[in-house]
């Protein structure tokens, strides 16, 4: 059992809890039941839902309780006991109080629902009372619908008849008015007929007039007849419309029925709304009275928890105004107190005290600063009178000072005095002396030794005044004289620095500046260095000389003279070759000139000769010159000149006069003799400018070697003249013009 | 006369530095050649100043000349050298056998700063027209050249050096070193003819050695 105490209590605790919450679930299914009004079913299940854990519960703590009033048996604090005793007295009140408020919510309930059931009775009646009278009212739409019908039906039958009619009448004046155009051209044929025969046929006209009359009389009768049927048209036109206005009028009619009905359903409707209404009213100041009972109560709810609050606050001011009551008694403590020390009057009184206090000390305050600055003053002039007084205190040092060495100066004078008067007393003693010696002298001496005295000192003066005007002409004599020299000096001292710096002096305050890598300094290096070389390499000689090796000693300088002497050797070898080939050459082109031919030499000992006046380069002599003498060689063109070999060869054994007839013969084979200058080449060219005008052809046959100067290209033209021989002209001009002919201008060749 | 045509003859201080220069370049170039210190074959000629001047080809000369004498008129137009001298040495003895002077007057000494020399120059150079100053600096050079007709022969391997006299607080750029001013005992000193550029004077002097 003891074990089972405390969890039977934690039980007790969650009964107790649960059933708060059941209550709280209960209390909110109740209230909403009170505010809806639903079906009946549901509120007999949420009658036996929410009931029947109420009661279990309730059973429940009651076996609690029991289980506590066992265990109270058991040994337990006697307060816990009475503590769980009030708390089960409270639980019990609560439940009873819970037990009448669920009860008397059912009977309103039940109440509630009483009315409601009545209500819906009456409702339902009023249902079946709508029903009917709308019944009633199908019926009567029903037959107004079939009168409508019949009506219709009439109108129908009443439109075919008429229809009938019209037809019939239509159908009569279509005859009609095909009989009329029948007779009105029987009446034609009839005036065709008299016309030609006017006079026969009398007889026939009168008959035709009869007959015409009838006719008219036929058509007469059938126009009233027409009248009458428009008439009995008109007339059903007017029933017509008769017929469409009584429509108009039953419509007008079903509607004012209509009303009528719907204003008899209103009327009765309206005699039961007002008992519906009345009822309505009931059940609604019951539903208010309902609500307010309700709204009551939530009222007194809050308003017990405001009184609770207000009372917690009611007791927080009562503590408040204890609090401050014994504050109160405090500060009449302290009322007395001031009272016996004097301060009667409340805090005016004191107010004005202390206005007055302040005053007071205003007052004072002003009188402190002026007191202050008077002070300051007083201060101020205090100090000025120390100053004063420090002035006059040094000023009486200095005077006190002053005074001293006055004193002294008094007991000096003092003292020299005593030795005047002492020294004048013995000057007196003297004179006294003297003027007894005087009386005894005499007069005389003095008055001669005076003035020669007197003299002397003249002439003293004078050489001084004499010796110092020499000393200032002296003085300035030098000083003149030492000027110039100085000037002289210096002006020679400029021409030497003028000298100086042309030798090359400059000015001290100059800085001479110059690039360290310039040319004599490198070039003074590398002397320095050849030196040093030398002198190494006399110095190895002298060792190898020293040893007596004699070997090869050919140093690297050497062999460098020696390059270089090659050097300058080939270049003048190259540069007398140059020279003899431009000699030769030179030697050879006057031998040319000169004696008109061409040597070669193609061999050693052989030589080639060619005229300045052959026909052909291929025209050429040969010869070799050897110790024994000259021999021709046999050439294609010696075999021509087999005659003057045989004259100057053979017989005369004479080279250069064969030579020289050779020549002769090739310059005989030339017709033109006169050589062409170059005065004349203008007058030829203006030639070869007609000549190329009238087409001419030029051939270029002549060759640079057959010419003998080197005439560079010459461009081939076409010329109908074919040149035997060739004379060049004006090689140098790269023009080469050759004249053959008999004393005319043949061929011209001209280079571009 | 029109502004343009004042500018384009006045002669501003770094123009001026330059045509010094000039001179000084085709100056020692022609000494060079006409004194034989390097073989004439390095020499090639060239018209300045309407003369043909034979200048030197060779790399070494050519840019010694041109380091040398752009520093030269950096100073010119700084004010800061009085004086350049061409010494001709004999390598094997040092010894200094001729001496070419060429003095630096600056003319506007009075006024100082550089551009105030610019104004003053403006107003002085319309008396000296940039003609008249290439003929006076050809007709030095003539006389450079005609030196040589009584200048005494160099027979010995020579070379040549550029010292720059210049004002004790100037800076001594890199490379360049400060030496002692050269003399030449028993000297013989003839004055050529001077120019000016209305900005520098130009004394050349050239002293040798009397034998």
């Amino acid at each position: 059992m003891d074990d089972q105490d405390p969890t039977s209590v934690i039980n007790m605790i969650k009964d107790l809890r649960s059933g708060t919450e059941s209550y709280r679930k209960s209390i909110g299914a109740s209230l909403r039941f009170s505010g809806a009004s639903y079906i009946r079913t549901k509120f007999n299940e949420s009658d036996d839902s929410v009931i029947s854990p109420k009661r279990q519960k309730l059973n429940e703590s009651d076996t609690s309780i029991i289980n506590q009033t066992q265990s109270d048996s058991a040994p337990g604090s006697p307060w816990e006991w009475r503590r769980m005793k009030g708390e089960v007295i409270s639980l019990k009140t609560r439940l009873t109080h819970q037990e009448a408020t669920v009860q008397q919510l059912h009977n309103v309930r039940r109440q509630m629902e009483e009315i409601f059931e009545k209500e819906k009775g009456l409702l339902q009646v009023q249902v079946e009372q709508d029903a009917q009278t709308i019944q009633q009212l199908e019926v009567r739409l029903d037959v107004a619908r079939r009168t409508i019908q019949d009506a219709r039906e009439a109108q129908a039958i009443a439109e075919k008849e008429w229809s009938q009619i019209r037809n019939n009448l239509e159908k009569k004046i279509a005859s009609l008015l095909t009989e009329n155009a029948q007779l009105s051209e029987n009446l034609k044929n009839a005036s065709t007929k008299e016309s030609s025969s006017p006079l026969q046929d009398t007889s026939e006209s009168n008959e035709l007039q009869l007959k015409l009359e009838t006719m008219e009389a036929k058509a007469t009768m059938l126009e009233g007849r027409m009248k009458d049927y428009l008439k009995v048209q008109q007339d059903y036109e007017l029933q017509n419309v008769e017929l469409q206005n009584m429509k108009i009028k039953l419509e007008k009619l079903e509607s004012e029925r209509a009303l009528w009905e719907e204003g008899k359903m209103l009327v009765g409707r309206a005699a039961r709304a007002n008992d519906l209404e009345k009822e309505l009213n009931v059940a609604k100041k019951t539903i208010a009275v309902l609500k307010e009972s309700v709204r009551e109560k939530l009222l007194l709810e809050e308003q017990m928890a405001n009184m609770t609050k207000r009372l917690e606050h009611t007791e927080k001011v009562e503590q408040q105004v204890a609090v401050l009551e014994a504050k109160r008694s405090e500060l009449a403590l302290r009322l007395q107190e001031y009272e016996t020390i004097g301060i009667i009057g409340g805090p005016t009184a004191v107010k004005r005290e202390l206005n007055r206090l302040q005053q007071a000390e205003v007052d004072l305050r002003a009188e402190e600063g002026q007191l202050r600055s008077r002070l300051d003053a007083v201060l101020r002039e205090s100090q000025n009178l120390s100053k004063n007084y420090e002035n006059a205190k040094k000023l009486a040092t200095d005077v006190t000072s002053s005074k001293e060495k006055l004193n002294k100066l008094v007991s000096r004078l003092q003292k020299k005095m005593i030795l005047v008067t002492r020294e004048r007393d013995s000057y007196r003693q003297q004179l006294d002396l003297y003027e007894k010696e005087m009386t005894v002298d005499g007069n005389n001496a003095m008055t001669e030794r005076i003035p020669a005295l007197e003299r002397a000192i003249d002439g003293y003066r004078d050489l001084v005044n004499k010796l110092e005007a020499d000393l200032q002409a002296v003085e300035t004599g030098t000083k003149k004289n030492e000027c110039n020299k100085l000037r002289e000096e210096i002006e020679q001292l400029k021409g030497e620095l003028e000298h100086r710096a042309l030798k090359g002096d400059f000015n001290c305050n100059a800085r001479v500046l110059h690039f360290t890598m310039n040319p004599s300094a490198i070039a003074e290096k590398q002397a320095e260095e050849k030196q040093a070389a030398l002198l190494r390499e006399v110095e190895e000689l002298r060792a190898k000389v020293g040893s007596g090796n004699y070997g090869a000693t050919t140093s690297s300088l050497q062999i460098q003279e020696i390059a270089e002497l090659k050097q300058t050797h080939e270049i003048k070898i190259a540069r007398l070759k140059e020279a003899f080939k431009a000699s030769s050459q030179e030697y050879r082109q006057a031998c040319y000139q000169l004696f008109g031919w061409r040597v070669d030499r193609t061999k050693e000992g052989y030589y080639k000769l060619s005229s300045q006046y052959a026909e052909s380069p291929d025209d050429f002599l040969f010869f070799h010159v050897g110790e024994e003498g000259v021999d021709m060689l046999e050439t294609v063109f010696s075999t021509n000149l087999s005659s003057l070999i045989e004259q100057y060869l053979q017989r005369q054994h004479s080279v250069p006069m064969f030579l020289n007839a050779v020549q002769s013969d090739l310059f005989s084979q030339q017709t033109v003799t006169n050589v062409v200058t170059s005065r004349k080449l203008t007058e030829l060219l203006s030639r070869i400018k007609i000549l190329r005008e009238g087409n001419v052809e030029v051939e270029n046959r002549v060759e640079p070697s057959h010419s003998g100067y080197p005439t560079g290209d010459v461009t081939s033209r076409p010329c109908s003249y074919v040149p035997r021989k060739g004379r060049p002209v004006c090689p140098r001009r790269a023009i080469s013009i050759a004249l053959f002919g008999e004393g005319t201008v043949t061929v011209i060749f001209i280079s571009d | 006369m029109t502004e343009t045509q004042q500018k384009a003859k006045c002669i501003t201080l770094k123009g001026s530095a330059e045509l010094v220069t000039q001179y000084l370049l085709y100056g020692v170039n022609s000494i060079l050649y006409q004194r034989g210190i390097y073989p004439p074959e390095t020499f090639q000629p060239s018209e300045h100043f309407g003369l043909y001047i034979f200048t030197s080809t060779d790399d070494k000369i050519t840019s010694f000349l041109n380091t040398v004498l752009g520093q030269v008129q950096e100073w010119l137009i700084q004010r800061k050298v009085h004086k350049i001298t061409l010494v001709i040495t004999n390598v094997n003895t040092k010894e200094v056998l001729e001496k070419w002077d060429f003095k630096v007057d600056y003319e506007d000494q009075k006024t100082n700063g550089i551009n105030s020399n610019v104004k003053a120059d403006l107003s002085e150079v319309e008396t000296k027209d940039m003609k008249t100053i290439q003929k006076e600096i050809r007709e030095v050079i003539r006389q450079i050249t005609g030196t040589v007709s009584f200048l005494p022969l160099l027979d010995c391997l020579c070379s040549f050096d550029i010292l720059t006299y210049t004002v004790p607080d100037c800076d001594i750029p890199n490379q360049w070193d400060e030496t002692q001013p050269v003399f030449i005992a028993n000297s013989q000193e003839v004055q050529l003819r001077s120019f000016s550029t209305s900005i520098h004077k130009m004394d050349t002097v050239v002293s040798y050695k009397n034998t």
